[in-house]
């Protein structure tokens, strides 16, 4: 019925004598909101790091929208429609909140040098409409009175919302969010799942959120896969996963 | 008449310090390049014009008799071409030393060539009777300096308009954000290398530039001209004026070049001892200012506008905002 | 060129032996230095440029002992060495220890005043020309032609002792092993209870003699001059490079190896392209294997 967004074939990542991805299949659907959830050391950051081109695949293939991506490094991935946070949030904090979200803009005609000396007039059209662009998502998430401010006097909190936001602006085919909600109080975590969903009912993002924190995850996504020790151990609905005996082993260690 | 033109010979040089300043500043305000193979550029500059623009010689290949413009174009194109053996070193993800290393290591072996190739530049004798742009419209030295001075300046303003209206843009902020931090500009989608060539390549099309406006200054270069302690006088230059921020290079090459000149006045005032050792005193001097301005001032005098670029409306908002920050080689941190 | 080529055919194997042995010469004085440096820059945390410029000035404070104060060499030696640590820690206590928290390349541009700051100072003193020491060159010994003088074999087995002795403090000794914790972390280090300070003065201390040793060897085989610290200097940074920054005793492979290298090619190109030898290597190896050919193991 719905499309497959991003499909990824038996992924295997050794470190040497560890096997950190062991064999990870897995296929995200346009339109949902996956999960990826498992217990620490199970694999979920590189795994995510190999379907973002930050670190190599040993064996197996990627693909964004039917096209491979596996082998190409981190830029051109984003330029095929795949954004990802950072689990450490990361801002350019001595540059401009409105700055920091513009860079993730594409096709800036501003960014080829001899434009802004050949065709100024248009670079400028082009920069005021990412502006619009981007003060429209800052209001969303009640940001748009620090567009001028520094990103560095954002508070821990706000800076998520920038870094989310950020994603968002380059329209992407897929989002990453990389543990979006450790270190979150509860009252934020509950804005991030809610403007998740609000982006996700009314654009249509797909997303892939990777995490441990089982109550975020369960109440945001679904399909959910469990990876424990390199292996997707299941993929199902929320409910499914709760009370599957296994994925309850792993994580109370019964 | 002596005092006036040797201001007026002062202030050409600050005029040719600060096109070169604004070239670092490309590099290191823009990418965070540590960019110290600018005394090399130099180099080639210098030696490109003169090939172009002197008479033949018998002895050396050039000579061409090509009018300034030519001079001063072709040693910006060869030094582009030539800055791109820097790239290997830029490729580095971490560490400016080893940018800064190869750097300096290709502006050694620039000089050296210089040196050793008497076929092409005259070996340590290097290149003389270099003419001067319009020399023959003005009969009088004093009044030719000063035409001189006008052209100098003429083409710096050039510069710094050209280089304000490519920094101050979308291109200039992916600069930005590869010094802030290159892992995320890559994560955004930044093709990081490319936009480090770019940067190198035009730093040293300016660096060249300067260079050749040099050679057509003294009429008379050898490589003893092109030192590293030139490169370190041009950064001491920016970090005095203030990074990031073109007119304070220029004010700072103002500065500096006080303070280097100041040294000749004091001359009169010293022991004959030491007299002939003015030009190490000079060093001293430097070395000293380069120290007390790393302790205790290193971000400058004038701040860096935190907004790049210049296309953004900023008259639709709250314009009461200050723009400035100030920065310091302190906060890039090579991690 | 093709003169030094024909001439080497003709000198035969005699010639390239030379070679060598001048190789091996430069090579354990670059050896010792850059070992020197790789302390420092470890524990540091910073590349310091200046380290040439205290090598130096070792070698012209044993010149002022030699053969301004007519001592004899040793003891020139003996109390230059000492001196040189000594400038090297007040350097560090008025100018570096203010800087403790900066950034890489602040330190660097620092260090780079520091550099044309004792340069210029060792010229005004010393004045540009070449000076010797008062010492006897002694002939040394000859096998099948090739020479090889007795200070030359001293500076071999003095460097060999040095390095070693260095080693050894650096892994027996309890100031040793909290140096090699520290180096790169001094959190850590606080945190285990070191205090990060002492750590820093012995840093500077053990890399500072090994650069004063290195510097009066330098001068002992070749010549005095005042830009002999920054000529050297090149050479010293690739073979960090091709030890790999961080490995003290991949920075010793490398100095033999570049020193080596510049010495062979000496008898084959111009003698003023030396240093582009050292060059092509460093971008080799930073194309080939940019961490160095040695990894630093924890």
């Amino acid at each position: 019925m719905s499309e497959t967004v991003l499909e990824a074939k038996n992924i295997k990542k050794y470190f040497g004598g560890i096997k950190a991805v062991d064999g990870v299949s897995l296929a995200i659907n346009d339109g949902d909101i996956t999960g990826l959830i498992g217990p620490n050391g199970a694999g979920k950051t590189t795994f995510f790091k190999c379907l973002t081109g930050f670190e190599k695949i040993d064996k197996g293939k990627v693909w964004l929208k039917g096209k491979r991506i596996d082998g190409l490094p981190p830029y051109k991935i984003f330029h095929k429609g795949l954004s990802r946070t950072f689990q450490i949030t990361k801002q350019l904090e001595k540059m401009t909140v409105l700055e920091n979200l513009m860079l993730a803009c594409k096709g800036q005609l501003g960014e080829t040098v001899w434009n802004n000396l050949l065709i100024p007039t248009k670079v400028k059209k082009q920069e005021h409409k990412f502006q619009e662009e981007a003060i429209k998502l800052l209001k969303l998430v009640e940001l748009e009175n620090m567009w001028d401010e520094l990103a560095a006097s954002l508070s821990g909190g706000q800076k998520r919302m920038l870094e989310f936001v950020r994603t968002e602006i380059a329209e992407p085919e897929v989002i990453l969010l990389d543990e979006p909600s450790s270190g979150v109080n509860p009252g934020l975590k509950e804005s991030l799942s809610n403007y998740i969903k609000k982006f996700n009912r009314e654009d249509n993002q797909t997303f892939l959120v990777i995490g441990h924190d089982m109550n975020f995850i369960m109440n945001l996504c679904d399909p959910i896969y469990v990876m424990n020790q390199g292996k997707i151990l299941m993929k199902g609905t929320p409910g499914e996963v709760q009370n599957n005996e296994d994925v309850l082993d792993i994580y109370l260690g019964r | 008449m002596g005092l006036l033109s040797f201001v007026i010979f002062f202030l050409t040089l600050v005029a040719i310090y600060a096109i070169l300043s604004i070239g670092i500043n490309i590099n290191w305000g823009g990418t965070g390049l540590f960019n110290v193979s600018i005394h090399g550029m130099m180099l080639i500059g210098a030696y490109t014009s003169a090939i172009l623009t002197t008479q033949p010689t018998g002895t050396r290949f050039g000579g061409f008799g090509l009018p300034f413009i030519v001079g001063i174009l072709g040693a910006m194109i060869v030094t582009g071409i030539v800055s791109l053996c820097l790239l290997p070193f830029a490729y580095r993800l971490k560490d400016l030393n080893y940018f800064a290393l190869g750097c300096l290591g290709f502006a050694e072996i620039m000089r050296l060539i210089a040196v050793q190739e008497d076929g092409l530049t005259q070996g340590p004798m290097g290149i003389g009777m270099i003419p001067q742009p319009l020399r023959n419209l003005i009969a009088s030295r004093f009044l030719y300096d000063i035409l001189y001075l006008i052209i100098v300046i003429v083409i710096l303003i050039i510069v710094y308009f050209l280089v304000e209206k490519i920094i101050k843009t979308p291109w200039g902020r992916v600069l930005r954000s590869i010094r802030e931090d290159e892992k995320v500009s890559r994560s955004l989608g930044k093709n990081v290398f490319g936009y480090k060539i770019q940067s190198i390549v035009i730093a040293s099309m300016v660096f060249g530039l300067g260079g050749a406006l040099l050679a057509h200054l003294y009429t008379y270069i050898t490589p003893n001209n092109f030192e590293p302690i030139y490169t370190f006088i041009i950064w001491i230059m920016m970090i005095t004026g203030g990074i990031g921020n073109n007119l304070g290079m220029i004010v700072g090459a103002a500065i500096i070049r006080l303070a280097w000149e100041g040294t000749i006045i004091a001359v009169d005032y010293l022991p004959p001892v030491l007299a002939t050792r003015m030009g190490d005193i000079r060093l001293f001097v430097i070395g000293v200012v380069l120290i007390i301005v790393m302790l205790w001032s290193p971000s400058g005098i004038f701040p860096e506008n935190k907004r790049v670029s210049r296309f953004l409306k900023i008259s639709n908002y709250d314009i009461n905002k200050s723009a400035n920050v100030r920065r310091d080689l302190n906060e890039r941190d090579s991690s | 060129m093709i003169n030094n080529f024909n001439n080497l055919i003709s000198g035969g194997v005699i010639l390239k032996l030379q070679l060598i042995i001048n190789g091996l010469i430069y090579g354990i004085i670059v050896a010792v230095s850059t070992m020197g440096l790789t302390i420092t820059t470890k524990i540091l945390n910073f590349f310091n440029f200046a380290h040439g410029t205290i090598m130096t000035l070792c070698a012209f404070l044993v010149f002022s002992f030699n053969v301004g104060l007519n001592l004899p060499i040793i003891v020139s030696v003996l109390l230059a060495i000492p001196l040189s640590v000594i400038v090297a820690l007040c350097i560090d206590s008025i100018i570096y220890v203010k800087m403790r928290k900066a950034a890489s390349v602040a330190l660097l541009m620092t260090s780079i005043g520091v550099t044309f700051a004792m340069r210029s100072l060792i010229k005004v003193i010393y004045g540009g020309g070449v000076k010797f020491y008062d010492v006897r060159i002694s002939k040394g010994i000859n096998i099948l032609g090739i020479n090889i003088t007795s200070q030359q074999i001293l500076i071999i087995i003095l460097s060999i002792i040095a390095m070693y002795l260095v080693h050894l403090f650096m892994s027996k000794t309890k100031i040793g092993k909290s140096m090699r914790a520290v180096s790169g972390n001094p959190v850590l280090g606080e945190v285990t209870g070191i205090n990060p300070e002492l750590i820093y003065k012995w840093a500077w201390g053990l890399g500072t003699t090994l650069a004063a040793l290195g510097g009066f060897f330098l001068a002992l085989d070749t010549r005095l001059v005042p830009t002999m610290g920054w000529n050297i200097l090149i050479p010293i940074f690739v073979a960090m490079v091709i030890g790999g920054i961080g490995s003290i005793y991949g920075a010793v492979i490398g100095g033999l190896i570049v020193g080596f290298a510049m010495e062979i090619a000496a008898g084959f190109i111009p003698a003023t392209y030396k240093l582009g030898v050292a060059f092509i290597i460093m971008i080799v190896v930073l194309l080939w294997k940019p961490m160095g050919l040695f990894e630093e193991k924890k």
